[in-house]
């Protein structure tokens, strides 16, 4: 057992961020914070419950808000499921919210917890309980007397949680008891399989899973929470946090180290500590990170360079030299002459620079020795700034003054070795550095120049009108410069050339260059410090080793120059002081964030599905979206892929637009980086359902295909329903001719016979010949009536109606007619023409031979409803006309004639008779005008 | 005992010239003429016209409505044993195998001579058959050709309903008016005209009609 009571370490500031109703939140009272499967943050706070993806807080409480939650926990499913400070469970599930029921009565809940799979698992007092829908099912294994705290436990166990203890339950068998504890709180499992517990009394112990206590730490204080960042605890207490170690190293952080107040803790996937307090959600995105400025004791927040020495490191500001102390983290101001450039150690410990005496003082060349020692020389430059050092392989020191280049002495001043090339103005050198060929580089103005002895200066020329900032030489020994303009260079021959990667910086503001311990170059300058390897056969020119994941969070403005300790540790000066970042923070991987699509739009229409159906090919999509990263959001960079092809960069952060897909389903994967090395996995993904045109569907090439099928068929049907009636007319035509003609010849034959019997009576002779005579007259009658109606001039209703007229005369020969024949001239059917040919000539035989008529009235015209035949006379009436022949004989011949052409006729008779045949001149209503 | 001679004709000049024959020729009689099967069946049904004491009837084919083949079943079927002679101007064999099949107890020609018209009519009212020379000559090539195997008219065996709807194809009307015509609806008349396609060994109606046509099947 370890009982440790450490101190604050720290005298930097931790990088908090605070997230308070500025940003969204309407109480800043934060009452239970979780993770949702997505990496999203769920604030449940006083005045409801948020989501919060790194750029906006948005409410979805849902009607949460009419509750206290005390204790939340988002599923893997993204349903959240809250407790409140009356032990009621919630659930909320797209915005609605549900009482959750064990049976038919509202569930109590004693606590709640995800267990590793991420489902929900409920603390009741019953036991254990698993959650179905909004139903609490008790289910698990007998737990302990008074639990009141659950958490996953190691190897499929419980940590259970009671008044005096915490139990470590296992799904099947008997709780053992872990620790004792005063009104158990908090409980996580360290990846080693120990168990951190927290008590009431802020008592943190870790022990192993026999029940051993391998660390244990006290506070006077009330423990309110606990997280686990990695195999350290972080402790929630009243007024503050505890950082404690697996090995029991404490931090305890108060106000003076920016913590509001205790509250619930969550470590998010990038590692942040997020800190729920009374007054606001607090983010410390890398304890490992902390910032001296001048509150902690330097001359001023603006760094110009760093240099590392025995048990401090120097920093030299616009506001003079300061340093920060190793022991005890304490920072401090350099009294003496007043030094703002670059400060550079010798092999005895010495640090060099060129100060002034005073601010107005001239120019002066300083040594400060290990023992606190101040010697001055006067220096060769009339400048206050801009001269540079750098330590050669001798353990002396390159000095740069107007005068030319200085190196140290072991004893005395500086001497001067060589004197700037003429006709260059370096008079304002900036940098300078040693090769490892021995060759001395400095870069000033716009141009670089490399000297060694005993030889000439050679120097390059910058493109544009920029200044050179710093210089370093590459592992592959090229000269690199950087600028404010080409961001970094590469010399070659007696020329600089832009390296195409620095192009993909934040900004060209590059601003320093340093030599990594780990291989490469440190690229600093506004918003990066990244280290980079010098690959001038790649496209790019260089390939990003490291970008600093331990500062994100913190607001990169103007890092200028870097040291690195030889455990790791870096020192960065930059615009707002001096930042060091642990090594174990550099080497912390960050997982790369989750990307959540905000909003998707099908045509300007915000859908809520990410599968979503276009309406048509031509639909257009777009897509917002955002990752759930909090610790450099302008470090986030997102690509993108279709059907995975290639990732692409997308054009605009957070939002692209897709138009012109071809037909199919497609798959939209976006991810996210902050380090552009680890990805979003899986990727988020939009499916995109797009149709084919209308013209690529089978649909309506089916409804086409059919509709010309039908047309065919019905052309056919109709080639057919002529050629029927083509047939059917020739047949009929053919066959009356044949009836006709067989049917006369057959009865002159006949009367031929009757003539030659020589006991048949005269007048029967004499009848006889009369009956041949009328039969060969009515043969060609009906001969020249089919002739006739074969004409093409034939098939119109005044050609028919005159033809009705002749015959009519022709037949009724001394009765007195009257012709209403019509002269209006519309086409008829053949089929028709004959019909109404037959049925006329019917009707004036009957008239003629029958009836006795004295008047016959013939009309053949239109009506409104068609046209009509009428053949009308004074005679017997059809009841005294020969009736055992006209009933069965012509009439049902009309009859059926009028029948087949879709005709009415009607009769009347006695006195008299009336044939009226009602008919349409076309039968094919295709045809009829 | 006088042949008394019932005559359906729808050809006036024919109908006449019979009439007047029969009412001059020793030994005949005319019972009725009728210009149609329907103007025939009612005469039938009439007590005054004393069908059952007639003798034969003297049928043509190409009446109007009814056709005389139909007709010569539903003499046969009100009076089994009143003897028809179908007289008619079609010699074609399939119309003369399917009278004799609906019935018909002799087969004349118009056109034949008076002596011998009346002499095949006595026949037939003697109980014997009576053929045209011609007809007679027709039937030996159809009994040759059934005996040889080959598909002729006499053996599609198309039902009535079949040459009914054969028949209102050749007359040009349409699937609709062919039902309505028979009293059917039009997917059974469409039933009977696949049958009849499948007997006549044809796949459309056009083909239908031009078989019907030239081996006078209706």
């Amino acid at each position: 057992m370890t009982l440790l009571w450490l101190a604050a370490a720290l005298a930097g500031q931790p990088l908090w961020r605070s997230i308070t109703a500025d940003d969204g939140l309407l109480s800043e009272h934060v009452d239970d914070l979780a993770l949702g499967p997505d990496g999203v943050l769920w604030i449940a706070t006083h005045a409801g419950l948020y989501r919060w993806d790194g750029r906006r807080a948005s409410r979805v409480d849902g009607g949460l808000i009419d509750h206290e939650i005390i204790r939340l926990v988002v599923d893997r499913q993204g349903v959240a499921v809250a407790r409140d400070a009356l032990g009621g469970g919630w659930r909320l599930e797209d915005g609605e919210v549900a009482r959750l029921m064990e049976g038919d009565r509202p569930a109590v809940l004693l606590d709640l917890t995800l267990d590793p799979a991420g489902e929900v698992r409920l603390l009741v007092p019953a036991g254990l309980a698993r959650l179905r829908g909004g139903q609490v099912e008790p289910r698990g294994p007998r737990l302990p007397e008074g639990a009141r705290v659950l958490r996953p436990g190691p190897d499929d166990t419980w940590v259970v949680g009671t008044r005096d203890a915490f139990w470590r339950v296992p799904e099947v068998g008997a709780a053992s008891r872990l620790v004792d504890a005063t009104i158990a709180v908090d409980a996580e499992v360290a990846p080693d399989g120990s168990v951190w517990t927290l008590d009431l009394q802020a008592r943190v112990r870790r022990v192993d899973t026999r029940g051993t206590i391998l660390v244990q730490t006290e506070v006077a204080a009330r423990g309110m929470s606990l997280a686990l960042r990695g195999d350290e605890a972080w402790v929630a207490i009243d007024g503050g946090l505890l950082r404690v170690q697996p090995d029991g190293r404490q931090e305890h952080w108060s106000a003076a180290q920016g913590v509001n107040t205790g509250g619930p803790l969550l470590i998010d996937r990038e590692g942040s500590v997020w800190l729920g307090t009374f007054r606001g959600l607090q983010q410390l995105p890398e304890p490992g990170a902390q910032l001296w400025s001048r509150l902690d004791g330097l001359p001023l927040d603006t760094a110009r360079d760093v240099e590392l020495a025995p048990g401090r490191v120097w920093v030299s500001t616009w506001g003079g030299l300061g340093w920060v102390d190793l022991r005890s983290g304490s920072g401090h101001s350099f009294a003496g002459p007043v030094i703002k450039n670059q400060v550079c150690l010798d092999g005895a410990g010495v640090a060099w620079t060129i100060g002034t005496d005073g601010h107005d003082g001239p120019p002066q060349i300083v040594a400060l020795d290990p023992d606190g020692a101040t010697r001055t020389w006067p220096a060769p430059t009339r400048s206050h700034f801009g001269d540079g050092c750098v330590r050669s392989a001798d353990g002396r020191v390159w000095l740069t003054a107007e005068a030319g280049l200085l190196r140290t002495e072991a004893a005395g001043p500086p001497a001067l070795v060589t004197a700037w090339p003429e006709g260059r103005p370096l008079q304002a050198v900036r940098r300078v550095i040693e090769a490892r060929d021995g060759a001395v580089w400095v870069g000033g103005g716009g141009q670089v120049c490399g000297w060694r002895a005993p030889g000439p200066w050679r120097c390059a020329d910058l493109p544009g009108r920029a200044w050179v900032v710093d210089l370093v030489e590459t592992e592959a020994g090229h000269i690199w410069a950087c600028d404010i303009d080409n961001g970094v260079t590469r010399l070659d021959g007696d020329r600089l050339v832009p390296i195409p990667g620095a192009a993909a910086l934040p900004s060209r503001h590059v601003l320093g260059l340093e030599p990594a311990a780990a291989g490469g170059t440190w690229v600093l300058g506004h918003g990066v410090v990244a280290r980079v390897t010098d690959r001038p056969e790649l496209a790019d020119g260089w390939v990003v080793e490291e970008e600093l994941q331990a500062w994100l969070g913190h607001l990169v403005s103007g890092a200028v120059d870097l040291a690195e300790a030889p455990d790791g540790q870096l020192w960065i000066a930059h615009n707002g002081g001096l930042t060091s970042v642990s090594a174990e923070s550099r080497s912390r991987p960050a997982d790369a964030p989750g990307v959540l699509v905000e909003e998707l739009r099908l045509d300007g229409t915000v859908v809520r599905e990410r599968e979503v159906h276009l309406p048509s090919p031509g639909s257009h999509v777009s897509l917002r979206y955002v990752a759930a990263s909090w610790r450099a959001p302008s470090l986030l960079r997102y690509r993108v892929r279709v059907d995975g092809g290639a990732w692409e960069a997308t054009a605009e952060p957070g939002w692209m637009e897709l138009r012109g897909l071809a037909p199919g389903v497609h798959a939209v994967e976006l991810a996210a980086s902050t380090d552009g090395q680890r990805w979003t996995e899986p990727p988020t993904r939009v499916t995109l359902h797009v149709p084919r045109p209308w013209y690529g569907r089978p649909e309506p090439w089916v409804g086409l295909g059919a509709l010309l099928l039908v047309g065919l068929l019905v052309a056919e049907r109709l080639r057919s329903t002529l050629e029927l009636r083509v047939a059917g007319l020739r047949t009929r035509i053919a066959l009356d001719l044949h009836d006709h003609m067989g049917s006369g010849l057959g009865a002159i034959s006949l009367l031929a016979g009757v003539v030659g019997q020589q006991a048949l009576p005269e007048a029967a002779r004499a009848e006889a010949a009369r009956r041949i005579g009328d039969t060969a007259s009515e043969l060609g009658a009906a001969l020249r009536g089919i002739v006739w109606s074969l004409r093409p001039d034939s098939l119109y209703t005044d050609e028919l109606g005159r033809w009705i007229a002749e015959r009519g005369r022709a037949l009724l020969g001394g009765v007195e007619l009257t012709l209403e024949v019509s002269e209006v001239r519309e086409p008829m059917d053949l089929d028709v023409l004959r019909a109404v040919q037959l049925i006329a000539l019917e009707a004036l035989h009957n008239a003629a031979r029958h009836a006795a008529a004295r008047r016959v009235r013939l009309g053949f015209g239109p009506t409104s409803a068609g046209w009509t035949l009428l053949v009308q006379d004074d005679g017997r009436g059809l009841g005294a006309a020969e009736p055992r022949l006209e009933g069965g004989n012509g009439l049902e011949g009309m009859r059926q004639r009028a029948a087949e052409i879709g005709g009415e006729l009607l009769l009347e008779g006695s006195p008299g008779t009336r044939v009226e045949l009602r008919f349409q001149p076309r039968r094919s209503r295709w045809r009829r005008a | 005992m006088s042949v008394r001679v019932a005559v359906v004709e729808d050809s006036a000049p024919f109908r006449q010239s019979l009439e007047l024959v029969l009412r001059h020729t020793p030994g005949f009689e005319l019972a009725g003429a009728f210009g149609s099967v329907p103007a025939l069946e009612r005469a039938m049904d009439d007590p005054q016209a004393r069908a059952a004491a007639w003798s034969v009837v003297l049928m043509d084919l190409d009446l109007p409505g009814v056709h005389g083949i139909e007709g010569i079943r539903r003499v046969k079927r009100r009076l089994p044993r009143l003897p028809v002679v179908v007289c008619t101007v079609f010699e074609e064999p399939a119309t003369i195998v399917e009278a004799i099949g609906a019935g018909a107890d002799g087969y004349l020609l118009k056109g034949a001579e008076l002596a011998a018209l009346l002499e095949q009519l006595a026949t037939v009212v003697a109980g014997g058959a009576s053929l045209s020379a011609s007809v007679a000559r027709t039937l030996l090539d159809v009994v040759r050709r059934e005996a040889a195997g080959s598909a002729g008219p006499a053996r599609l065996d198309l039902t009535d309903r079949e040459r009914d709807v054969l028949r209102g194809l050749v007359q040009g009307r349409s699937y609709k008016q062919i039902a309505d015509q028979l009293g059917i609806s039009e997917n059974t008349a469409r039933t009977y005209i696949k049958s009849m396609y499948r007997k006549l060994q044809v796949q459309n109606v056009a083909e239908a009609v031009s078989r019907a046509i030239r081996e006078r099947l209706v």
